[in-house]
């Protein structure tokens, strides 16, 4: 029979550092990065990723203008659809 | 992600319910009346409204999810000009295409599929252009090959994290910035995704790995964060 600790644990990195796995599933997983240096590697790579992803600059802000702008297209769109009607009839 | 079970904002206000005569407001369109469009209206009243041409429908629609699907675009394509492009367009679309939305209250799931599916055209489009014009100058111009002073330049902490998000494959892309980006949740995602939300929790997992271990070969570190 295996035991537990020799099952690789790096798919529950995510989870685990979101604090996603319950209590006696963290201790398993716990147990087996101390000894598993292919799963600390594979926890330390998400981690990084994680803190670079919170360390992303702030997102730029939204132009003020653009509910203005799109408004203004549909408005173009429905004129000229309005005329492509009355052409039409 | 599905609509809000809420009172209609058509419905007649509380004062006439109690008596009150209700003086209704200046309508900018006398044929298509005012509508009390506030927060508590649907994505899918909001769109009704909006395709009849009520510019404040807009207006809500854009202030609810305008700047999530920016950011979403933004770190799709890494520029952010397009990126407001890219929601002009995806808005201009949902306008026109109102009337053909099989559910209207999935509204929000369209907004952010139609500007992932926005960003994967740019994308191609660009690739494209990369392609035709950067190879006959690499034959053609050796010396244009990257340099020390490139190199220098690419040690920058943002440039690298960019650089990573970019080299993952474009679903992997997708999903992190849905999530980190959007700030989605995986059932939501699953929804823009067309998938399973374990689906999304894998897929998240192994784009944070891969990320990682990019940017590890390239030198970051958790300290230098």
């Amino acid at each position: 029979m295996t035991d537990e600790r020799d099952v690789h644990v790096a798919d529950e990195a995510l989870a685990y550092l979101e604090g996603d796995l319950p209590g006696p599933r963290r201790e398993v997983v716990e147990r087996h990065l101390a000894t598993c240096a292919e799963c600390r590697s594979a926890f330390e790579a998400v981690g990084l990723a994680r803190h670079a992803i919170a360390d992303w600059p702030a997102d730029p802000p939204i132009p003020h203008d653009l509910a203005t702008r799109v408004l203004a297209s549909a408005g173009r769109r429905r004129s000229r659809g309005g005329r492509r009607a009355a052409e039409l009839m | 992600m599905t609509a809000r079970p809420n009172a209609c904002w058509w419905s007649t206000p509380p004062q006439a319910r109690r008596g009150h005569r209700w003086i209704r407001p200046p309508s900018r369109d006398p044929c298509l009346g005012e509508v009390a469009l506030n927060a508590a209206a649907t994505d899918a009243e909001l769109l009704t409204a909006a395709s009849r041409g009520e510019n404040r429908a807009v207006e809500e629609l854009l202030r609810r999810h305008g700047g999530r699907l920016h950011a979403c675009a933004w770190r799709m394509l890494g520029d952010a000009d397009t990126a407001v492009e890219i929601v002009h367009d995806v808005f201009m679309r949902l306008l026109a295409k109102a009337h053909e939305l099989r559910d209207p209250g999935t509204v929000a799931t369209w907004l952010y599929t139609t500007t992932l599916n926005h960003c994967r055209d740019h994308l191609r489009r660009a690739a494209t252009r990369m392609f035709r014009d950067s190879a006959p100058l690499h034959e053609t111009h050796p010396d244009l090959a990257p340099g020390p002073h490139d190199r220098i330049e690419r040690s920058d902490r943002d440039r690298l994290v960019r650089e990573a998000l970019d080299a993952l494959p474009e679903d992997l892309r997708a999903t992190v910035t849905l999530r980190f980006a959007s700030g989605l949740s995986y059932g939501e995602i699953a929804e823009v995704q067309g998938c399973a939300p374990g689906t999304v929790a894998s897929r998240l997992h192994r784009a944070l790995q891969r990320l990682g271990e990019t940017l590890r070969a390239a030198g970051l570190t958790r300290e230098a964060l």
